[in-house]
């Protein structure tokens, strides 16, 4: 990850319409990006979607980010907004398909079950929770750096990791009926 | 139970795992930032340019409707109303001799 210098001075270029180092900044940022989404709309496609449209877009508000130097911060509030947009757009359309009442099959995925199985215990994370865990376990970042990323302490970013690891572990060791708990089943049997 | 300090592997939620995809991932990003820039741009200049058109035209409309306003002719004054008090009073001097046709027009029985 870059240092603080770093993102502040790239940003700083950004601002005046450097793309090259928009894109250095692109680089060091979308995996962050890519999480941050991922713990908002929970599905790896979607998050992907969400993350690339979010960049396009702060490049495109670029002169509003005040402070260079916390541009990281600032990047990921625009993702957080392109997600939630995202949840309600999918929330119509899915409101929509079940008007209209077409199946639409998912894309399958390689690792498909391991996958789900791991999306299906996310669900019982908060979105904080989901963030610091997909930050951390997935995009490797330190705990400094989710503090600075995040705007929380290094002790609430801990703190939050622990509980999320516990929850994914115990809902992944009940197995997959314990993660559908709340979740509707159709026509659910006795 | 295992440890919660215990790193989870979420590999597989990693669309961009290896250095190629993230080039890729930004290469893509990057095509859509320029081409979003392109768009605004031409936006920008078209916008420009048909201003240009705008304010001429504009300009010319003020123009011709300033020269017609100053060339208009004066509107003609309103005919002033007799006024019969101030032309009694005239007649109420000692040597004030006003005729029968004068006096006829001040009290509005003129032929």
């Amino acid at each position: 990850m870059l240092s603080v210098d770093e993102v502040k001075e790239l940003a700083s270029r950004a601002r005046a319409g450097d793309t090259a180092s928009f894109s250095k900044l692109v680089r060091a940022h979308y995996r962050a990006c890519y999480c941050t989404a991922l713990a908002v709309v929970r599905l790896p496609e979607d998050a992907r979607d969400v993350a690339q449209d979010a960049l396009v877009a702060a490049y495109r508000k670029i002169g509003s980010c005040q402070e260079p130097a916390r541009f990281s911060g600032w990047l990921l509030t625009i993702v957080r907004h392109q997600a939630i947009e995202h949840l309600r757009t999918r929330a119509s359309a899915r409101r929509l398909r079940e008007r209209a009442a077409v199946d639409v099959p998912a894309p399958a995925a390689p690792d498909g079950l391991l996958r789900d199985r791991l999306l299906a215990a996310a669900e019982g994370l908060t979105g904080r929770q989901a963030e610091v865990l997909f930050l951390h376990d997935l995009e490797g970042c330190t705990h400094p750096e989710i503090a600075g990323l995040l705007g929380i302490s290094e002790v609430l970013s801990r703190q939050v990791l622990f509980e999320a690891r516990k929850k994914m572990r115990q809902r992944l060791a009940d197995g997959p009926a314990a993660n559908h708990d709340d979740d509707e089943v159709p026509g659910g049997g006795p | 139970m295992s440890d919660p300090n215990e790193k989870l592997d979420l590999s597989c939620l990693d669309l961009a795992p290896d250095d190629l995809s993230l080039d890729a991932a930004t290469a893509l990003v990057m095509a859509r930032v320029l081409e979003d820039q392109a768009q605004r741009q031409s936006l920008w200049s078209l916008l420009g340019a048909y201003s240009k058109w705008a304010a001429g035209l504009a300009t010319a409309t003020a123009a011709v409707f300033w020269f017609l306003a100053l060339s208009a002719p004066e509107p003609a004054p309103a005919p002033t109303a007799p006024q019969p008090e101030a032309a009694l009073l005239s007649w109420s001097e000692p040597d004030a001799e006003p005729s029968v046709t004068e006096m006829l027009v001040v009290l509005g029985d003129a032929p």
